[in-house]
């Protein structure tokens, strides 16, 4: 009797603790996917990869990655969502089990100072085990994309995209935009900016690329 | 070459789809990849009724974005998060119309010789020879405007790698490609906005409409209907662009059925179908890839990396040992995530973007095999594959030779990228430590969009599930013309030998038909 007693509170107090760590405390936040602990986890990952730099006139505070992260979830596949969604939390939560130095070393990362984050990021990068480092990098990739992304970021760096005028081939004349019927081709045979022959294709690249 | 336009009815997408259907067809082609594609022309050249079948939706201009997390996500299989287990390696498999060839970098390269006689050699092969199949690549680059790429649109990055390997002796040639007044935006592998790849969605397929193909867009293909030796069709279920959501049903019957669906899909869908043509217990097995390492270098001015050809000149000097190397160029923000650091120090690197040039190697690595098998519950595959220690090592001489030539070229400082090693190079001498380097293959960070080998071609029917022709074994009518028919690595970009082969294919297809 004692017994199960000890079991039902310990398995209570456990209960507690991970509703606690996975949800309480986190400020609120309306997001289309993630919830508010993963957008708390993004803004501090933000803040510890890309610190305000010399030439990047926007950094990871103000790049809003959870909202580039929420608009690229929406995107993916249930499955892949998922994934990408529980490395967040992986990141999170994973203190417990590879803590930061110093006071509050199991704290959430969410909650830890920026020396800690640093340093449990650092253990991640250089972890024997491949699996971490994996993930490490897997977070990374979606970090810069939407860090680096940014447009200002690369107007900064002379390397936002070009603007380059609508071409209009003939094969546009047949398809629709994505989701719409036929009827809703954008274009007819007076939009065409690209019309070139077939048969004259390899001479016209072989003499430099443009056509004839 | 037909000059008339297409009727309007001959290309169907999600919208049109709003109850179950069946169709009739001489042939039914599945995926409208460049192998596909190419089939689904010839054939309807030569008079044929064609059903022209892909799961993704047509793009246009337009629907190309540049942020290459959403690019990916609308156009490629799994968002592009599609990894083996095993070796953690991004595998970039296309969904839309025209496959990969709406979102690769246009490479052409028709492999030399010696590959094929290995592959004659090995795989008891009798009619696959270089000189077998130039006529079919020649028709190909007819076709599709073929040819080098002129140094007006190389752009500084792509010249430095030339630069580098002439300073260090080494062979290098401007890459052929299927592109045709290219702007040198650097955007392939986002979609080319100025449609200057040609790209199977505006080649083959519309001149396959207008030889009287049906393409049918937007349908997911889920079983092959057959029996015995026969097949008579295939059917599967409407699925809505990017979200997958399912719609009507459908059935295309057909007297001969070419499965190109790509070398994950074909034998996921012949394991769904009943485990058809699988006598020699190969379906889905010796998966091969082509795994690449990037090697950035970081030059003393800025090198307008934005301008230039994604990836358009190469070097194939060491190509018998095993590796290739390669200009290349993505979406910034795509190429710095293998930026190495964190905080301050990967700011300040991410800084030095329009400094830094970044090249390839693609090895052989034809030790590393794997397999492919389906997914309980989709049509997804699950693919196991490990990238083997001694192809490890071949990809360490490929950035070897890649730090070399960007030292060659200027480079300040070179990023190896491998784990365990020092971030930089200062000088070209430090690299020297990679010629004994024991590598283990989780310290490379790779990535692959080339694999071959699942339903692989051999002269034994034991050994193989197809002839030389891609006709499967044990089947009267039923026929694979992807790359899963490679019998091993190709040794160099795999897409101009897959449309030489189905263009070889067709060929022997008109008179079957």
């Amino acid at each position: 009797m004692l017994g199960g007693v000890i079991v039902l509170v310990a398995l209570f107090v456990i209960g507690l603790f991970v509703v606690y760590r996975a949800w309480l405390g986190y400020p609120p936040s309306r997001r289309a996917v993630i919830g508010r602990g993963e957008v708390a986890f993004l803004e501090a990952a933000a803040e510890t990869f890309f610190p305000p730099g010399e030439r990047m006139p926007v950094d990871g505070r103000a790049a809003d990655l959870p909202g580039y992260a929420d608009g690229y979830l929406v995107l993916l596949p249930t499955r892949q969502r998922y994934l990408i969604r529980a490395l967040f939390v992986l990141f999170e939560q994973a203190t417990l089990i590879f803590p930061a130095r110093g006071v509050g070393a199991f704290r959430r990362f969410s909650s830890m100072s920026p020396e800690q984050r640093r340093a449990y990021l650092e253990g991640w990068a250089t972890s024997r085990l491949y699996l971490r480092r994996m993930a490490l990098d897997a977070l990374k990739a979606v970090l810069i994309m939407g860090y680096l992304g940014h447009e200002e970021n690369l107007r900064a760096l002379g390397l936002a995209p070009w603007q380059i005028e609508p071409v209009v081939c003939e094969a546009d004349l047949l398809y629709p935009p994505i989701g719409r019927p036929r009827s809703a081709v954008r274009y007819s045979r007076a939009d065409l900016t690209h019309e070139r022959p077939r048969a004259r294709l390899r001479e016209a690249s072989a003499a430099g690329g443009q056509a004839p | 070459m037909s000059e008339a336009a297409p009727p309007a009815d001959a290309l169907r997408v999600f919208a049109d789809y709003d109850r179950d259907f069946v169709e009739e067809a001489d042939v039914v082609v599945v995926g409208s990849g460049p192998s596909g594609s190419v089939v689904a022309h010839e054939l309807a050249a030569a008079g044929h009724r064609v059903a022209l079948v892909e799961e993704g939706p047509p793009f246009t201009p337009s629907e190309f974005v540049r942020d290459s997390n959403v690019s990916m996500a609308r156009t490629l299989r799994e968002g592009g998060l599609r990894s083996p287990v095993g070796t953690f390696m991004p595998i970039l498999q296309a969904i839309c119309l025209g496959g990969g060839s709406l979102v690769n970098s246009a490479m052409c390269l028709r492999p030399p010789a010696f590959v094929f006689d290995g592959w004659s050699e090995r795989f008891e092969l009798e009619r696959t020879t270089r000189a077998d199949l130039d006529p079919h690549f020649d028709a190909v680059a007819d076709f599709l405007g073929i040819a080098p790429t002129p140094d007006a649109v190389q752009g500084p990055r792509n010249l430095l790698f030339r630069d580098g390997c002439k300073a260090l002796g080494y062979a290098s040639e401007p890459s052929e490609r299927n592109v045709q007044g290219c702007v040198g935006s650097g955007e392939c592998f986002t979609g080319c906005r100025s449609r200057a790849k040609q790209s199977m969605d505006i080649t083959y397929v519309p001149e396959s409409m207008r030889h009287g193909a049906r393409v049918f867009t937007s349908l997911q293909v889920q079983r092959v209907m057959g029996a015995g030796r026969r097949v008579w069709g295939v059917e599967g279920q409407v699925v809505e662009p990017f979200t997958g959501r399912p719609g009507p049903k459908f059935r295309i019957n057909a007297r001969l059925v070419v499965l190109a669906a790509g070398c994950m899909a074909t034998p996921v869908l012949l394991q769904k179908s009943g485990d058809l043509a699988n006598d020699s217990r190969q379906v889905g097995q010796n998966l091969q890839m082509h795994p690449g390492c990037a090697v950035g270098g970081i030059y003393p001015e800025p090198v307008d990396p934005l301008f230039g050809a994604t990836q358009s000149y190469q070097s194939l000097e060491f190509l018998r040992e095993g590796f290739k190397l390669e200009t290349m160029w993505s979406s910034p923000a795509a190429l710095a995530v293998r930026a190495p650091g964190l905080g301050a120090e990967l700011v300040g690197r991410l800084s030095e973007l329009d400094r830094t040039v970044i090249w390839d190697g693609i090895a052989s690595a034809n030790r590393s095999l794997g397999r492919v098998s389906a997914r309980f519950d989709s049509m997804d595959p699950v693919i196991r594959w490990k990238l083997h220690p001694e192809d490890a090592g071949i990809l360490i001489r490929a950035i070897h030779e890649l730090v070399k030539i960007h030292f060659a070229a200027g480079a300040e400082r070179v990023m190896p990228g491998i784990g365990g090693l020092p971030d930089e190079f200062d000088a070209v001498e430090q690299a020297d430590v990679l010629a004994d380097w024991k590598v283990r293959p989780g310290d490379l960070t790779t990535a692959s969009s080339h694999l071959f080998c699942t339903t692989r071609m051999h002269g034994d029917p034991k050994q193989g599930v197809v002839d030389e022709l891609g006709h499967c074994y044990g089947m009267d009518n039923l026929y694979i013309a992807d790359t899963g028919t490679f019998p091993a690595c190709p040794s160099v970009n795999p897409m101009f030998t897959v449309l030489a082969l189905a263009h070889r294919q067709a060929q022997a297809l008109k008179d079957r038909l």
